[in-house]
């Protein structure tokens, strides 16, 4: 099948970031500050260094974790019909933006912090919008132990979508305890360990710290989530001239060795772990320091990250999906909108992104109805086309004949419709850049949803068994 | 970055079937002289139904022919244009339109050589146009004549490379190489240096007209780039699936391909489309469809594979009736996307109406816009050096890279940075740039001088195209 994807190293770049991945890899090592996951690795053939905690990682590794990990993976939703399967033939799934320090408030458009009400109303409007194909708790609860948000999250999220949760790693401080929580609680809505490993309803980001750095928290949950069984997205944040060099290739090859480092861990603590190849890497904003999200360079990076993915066969994270600029709506210019957009077309299987605010600082109920509007637009350049003796379609060419017309050829109106895509006229208003115009009817998509639509709840029993589980949490840790 | 559609095997399939085509259908041609040609060449011939099937070797033989490389000249040679490109593809202006809004009043009219000239010289003007197409139809001459005008006109309101998208017929593409070789000093010299190309449309599917295909032939003998448009719409004249319509694109161009390298071997050849499925309510062309893109990206793949130089994508935000940008943005990404599809060349910058319109004010929109989405294709080095592992080294796990000089010294290479100005034109579903537009394109028009022609030169071309007006009149 033909698809479009976007392509930036040709094959033998390909081939030398492969090599200086593992040479970084072998000779520079990885930070990793956890004697537990250092152990796990030196008795597998690393050669640690436990003053430093730096972990070289030889080759025979690297190739070792890429024969065991699994090619094709499963995210598991609560409704059995939203399961995704990875990777993609097509147009990548995407999911909402993630765990944002506060939120706009969707009357008065003030930001304020969070509660877990308002998580589950992101969570039901993301249910009900189609484009939208996973959810990741977009914003930090702050009616809860702070200690505890990312296992209240969690939970919030999966009583108020069916569709798959994208997790995240808990506290740095108590890593483990909190992936134990979180699994538990995944067990619950699954039924039993198996189940869960089948088809996870959840799966987890891990954040490296570029360059080549791994938290012990963050390790050691990473760990825990690779044995349970539920899929670690290892996702890279290179950003050129900041953690990683300023050159496009030294970012490029930063992503690619951090992502094999995260995959030596999973694939040895759990041979076969599913585990997704992930990377939102870009540039900074020279003249800011921030991070830079309309940055020309960001699809070019993003279509190296993914070819390396693809080659390693690897399931992938390594676009986004989200306007994400100062104000609600697309106040970023066209060349902008386009740079971050064109991420999804990395052959990345999955996208996150969608509600996100100012670098995602902040979301708005509003931002994730126009970025999953702006998606469904934008996603018909990944369909996919049949290119075969039946499609070039020789004989109507002989019937038709020289110079003639195929408009009133029966094989057109057979076919068009599979061909050709139709753009929602209604929606083209979410097309305008430098505008908010699209925000009003966002806002009335967004009162129907919370008025009118029904997520199927989940059974009363479990419910308080995962109360129960998050209340032992918090006492045990007196979080 | 490129945009990739096909697979590597569906290239295959492209190719052979294209080969099939050319030998079992073939392409019918309206002009018993090229029906001549070809079949002393190889081709298999029906004078009748005026139908040329050519055989797989021929094709090949072509293929072998055509040079992989050209250069556009240019009346000022630090405009010559080298093909194909590494990066980004060089851009031009639309062509042929028929009418064109009055920068003062913005009244639309008929547009006249004095328009052409104006808007040549606009394009001269604006640094992100790489070469002018004949912009706009000179409708105060004589009809037949026209291009031979157009041709004329444009080339002393530009010092870039020029290229004509009329021909008429054999005569006419005659009259046109004459004046081009008045500039460059002989014919033996335009052929030397082409300071002119041309665009030939066959009639999809499969078929070409009379007096373009003599046009072409001739244009060919005389050295001058042929830019062979195929125009495969698909539902209307290339089946509706994509398949099917980058099969006609790939056997258009291969048989407009033998054409040319029969007539010359080794005349220069670009391989091109412009091709979209047709608006299934209208009926017309549609310039924002969403498949256009990948039909592009095909076709340039295509075209790589043969090694040919080619156009396969436009550049413009073409909106409506009037100057803006109108278009969406997933319609813009389109446009945008195209251009990634590994195309040489790429025009249409400054139409207005479907290309039935000139804008002065979209010129310079289009102008400014394209110099942030080329910035896409900019070509970086991918090596151990820039890669930096003594830097990474350096830096350690978990520090920073800011402080490093590294980081200062390559930042300027290695990074673009968006002209904070222009960005701001950047509106989809907006007409809020077009009075800065105005401004801009009316500066430039007062502000900007092209090099003349020498009088003696324009007195010589002048008088050709009256005795050629004369010719044509008897």
């Amino acid at each position: 099948m033909a698809v479009a994807r976007l392509k930036f190293l040709d094959k033998d770049e390909e081939n030398l970031v492969h090599e200086q991945s593992l040479k970084c890899l072998n000779e520079l090592g990885v930070a990793i500050h956890s004697p537990s996951v250092l152990k796990m690795l030196e008795d597998n053939g690393a050669d640690i260094d436990h003053k430093k905690s730096v972990a070289k990682i030889p080759e025979e590794m690297v190739n070792e974790a890429l024969k065991k990990a699994p090619k094709s993976i499963r995210l598991g939703a609560r409704d059995p019909k939203r399961d995704l399967q990875l990777p993609v033939e097509t147009y990548p799934y995407i999911s909402t933006g993630g765990v944002t320090v506060n939120m706009h408030d969707f009357e008065t458009g003030e930001e304020r912090d969070a509660t877990r009400k308002d998580l589950a109303d992101f969570a039901k409007v993301a249910d009900s919008l189609d484009p939208i194909d996973a959810f990741w708790p977009i914003v930090t609860v702050k009616d809860v132990p702070p200690n505890a948000h990312m296992v209240h999250e969690l939970w919030v999220s999966l009583q108020n979508t069916t569709k798959h949760i994208l997790g995240s790693l808990g506290s740095a401080t108590i890593g483990v305890p909190d992936a134990k929580r979180q699994i538990a609680i995944g067990e619950l809505i699954s039924g039993s360990r198996e189940e869960l490993k089948k088809r996870p309803p959840f799966s987890i980001l891990s954040c490296i710290i570029a360059p080549l750095t791994f938290e012990k928290g963050s390790a050691e949950a990473q760990v825990e989530y690779a044995r349970a069984g539920v899929p670690v997205i290892s996702m890279s944040m290179s950003l050129g001239g900041m953690s990683s060099p300023v050159t496009v290739a030294g970012t490029i090859l930063n992503a690619n060795s951090e992502n094999l480092a995260s995959l030596v861990i999973t694939q040895t603590a759990a041979p076969g772990a599913p585990h997704i190849y992930s990377a939102e890497s870009t540039i900074i904003n020279m003249k800011t320091g921030f991070i830079d999200y309309m940055a020309v360079e960001y699809p070019l990076i993003s279509s190296a990250v993914g070819q390396m993915a693809m080659r390693y066969g690897l399931p992938k994270m390594t676009g986004c999906m989200g306007i994400d600029a100062e104000s609600i709506g697309n106040p970023t210019q066209f060349g902008e909108t386009a740079a971050s957009v064109m991420t999804t077309m990395s052959g990345t299987d999955l996208c996150s992104g969608a509600g996100g605010v100012d670098n995602d600082r902040s979301c708005a109920l509003e931002q994730v109805v126009v970025d999953a509007y702006i998606w469904e637009d934008f996603r018909a350049f990944m369909r996919e086309f049949e290119i075969s003796e039946k499609t070039f379609a020789f004989n109507v060419m002989k019937e038709v004949g020289h110079g003639n017309t195929f408009l009133t050829h029966p094989h057109t109106m057979k076919n068009f419709k599979n061909e050709i895509f139709f753009r929602n006229k209604r929606m083209e208003l979410y097309g305008a850049t430098l505008s908010n115009k699209m925000v009003i009817d966002a806002k009335a998509v967004v009162k129907k949803a919370l008025k009118e639509h029904r997520v199927e709840p989940i059974d009363k029993d479990i419910v308080r068994k995962g109360d129960q589980i998050i209340k032992e949490y918090e006492k045990e840790f007196d979080i | 970055m490129r945009m990739k559609f096909l697979e590597k095997d569906e290239e295959d399939l492209i190719h052979e079937q294209s080969l099939k085509c050319l030998n079992e259908i073939g392409v019918m041609v309206h002009s018993e002289s090229v029906l001549k040609m070809l079949a002393g060449a190889g081709a298999e011939v029906d004078y009748k139904k005026e139908i040329a099937k050519l055989p797989e070797s021929l094709i090949e033989e072509s293929l072998r022919k055509a040079p992989k490389e050209i250069r556009y000249h240019a009346r000022d040679p630090k405009h010559n244009l080298d093909i194909p490109v590494d990066n980004f593809p060089f851009t031009a202006t639309n062509g042929l339109a028929i009418h064109i809004p009055d920068l003062e009043t913005g009244e639309l009219h008929a547009s006249t050589r004095k328009d052409l000239a104006d808007f040549t010289r606009l394009g001269d003007a604006l640094d992100q146009v790489d070469y002018l197409w004949t912009s706009l139809t000179a409708t105060d001459v004589p009809e037949d004549a026209h291009g031979a005008h157009e041709i004329w006109v444009t080339l002393q309101n530009t010092a870039k490379h020029v290229e004509g998208v009329s021909v008429l017929s054999g005569i006419d593409a005659r009259k046109q190489v004459e004046l081009a070789s008045l500039i460059v000093g002989g014919k033996d010299e335009l052929r030397k240096r082409p300071i002119i190309s041309v665009i030939s449309c066959p009639i999809a599917p499969l078929a070409f007209e009379k007096g373009s295909i003599e046009a072409q032939v001739e244009f060919a003998k005389a050295g001058v780039p042929i830019v062979s448009m195929s125009m495969s719409l698909g539902g209307m004249s290339s089946p509706v699936t994509l398949a099917g319509t980058i099969t006609n694109i790939n056997c258009e161009n291969l048989a407009s391909l033998v054409i040319d390298e029969v007539a010359a071997p080794g005349a220069p050849h670009v391989y091109t489309s412009e091709s979209t499925p047709i608006d299934m309510k209208t009926g017309v062309i549609n310039y924002s469809a969403p498949e256009i893109p990948l039909i592009g990206a095909a076709a340039g793949q295509m075209a790589k594979r043969y090694g040919l130089p080619c156009m396969v994508a436009g550049w413009g935000s073409d909106g409506g009736r009037k100057a803006g940008i109108m278009s969406s943005f997933s319609e813009l990404a389109g446009g945008a996307l195209s251009v990634l599809s590994g195309t040489d060349l790429a025009a249409g910058m400054g139409s207005i109406d479907v290309a039935k319109g000139c804008s002065y004010e979209q010129l310079v929109i289009d102008a400014y816009l394209w110099e942030n989405v080329r910035a896409f294709m900019r070509d970086f080095t991918i090596s151990e050096e820039t890669i930096a592992l003594d830097i990474v080294k350096e830096v350690g796990h978990g520090n920073s890279f800011l402080t490093h000089p590294h980081t200062a010294r390559n930042f300027k290479k290695e990074l673009f940075f968006y002209d904070k100005k222009k960005l701001a034109w950047e509106a989809t579903l907006s007409y809020r740039m077009v009075p800065k537009a105005k401004e801009v394109a009316m500066r430039l028009l007062k502000e900007h001088e092209v090099e003349p022609l020498d009088r003696d030169i324009i007195r010589q071309g002048d008088e050709l195209l009256k005795e050629y007006e004369k010719q044509l009149a008897s």
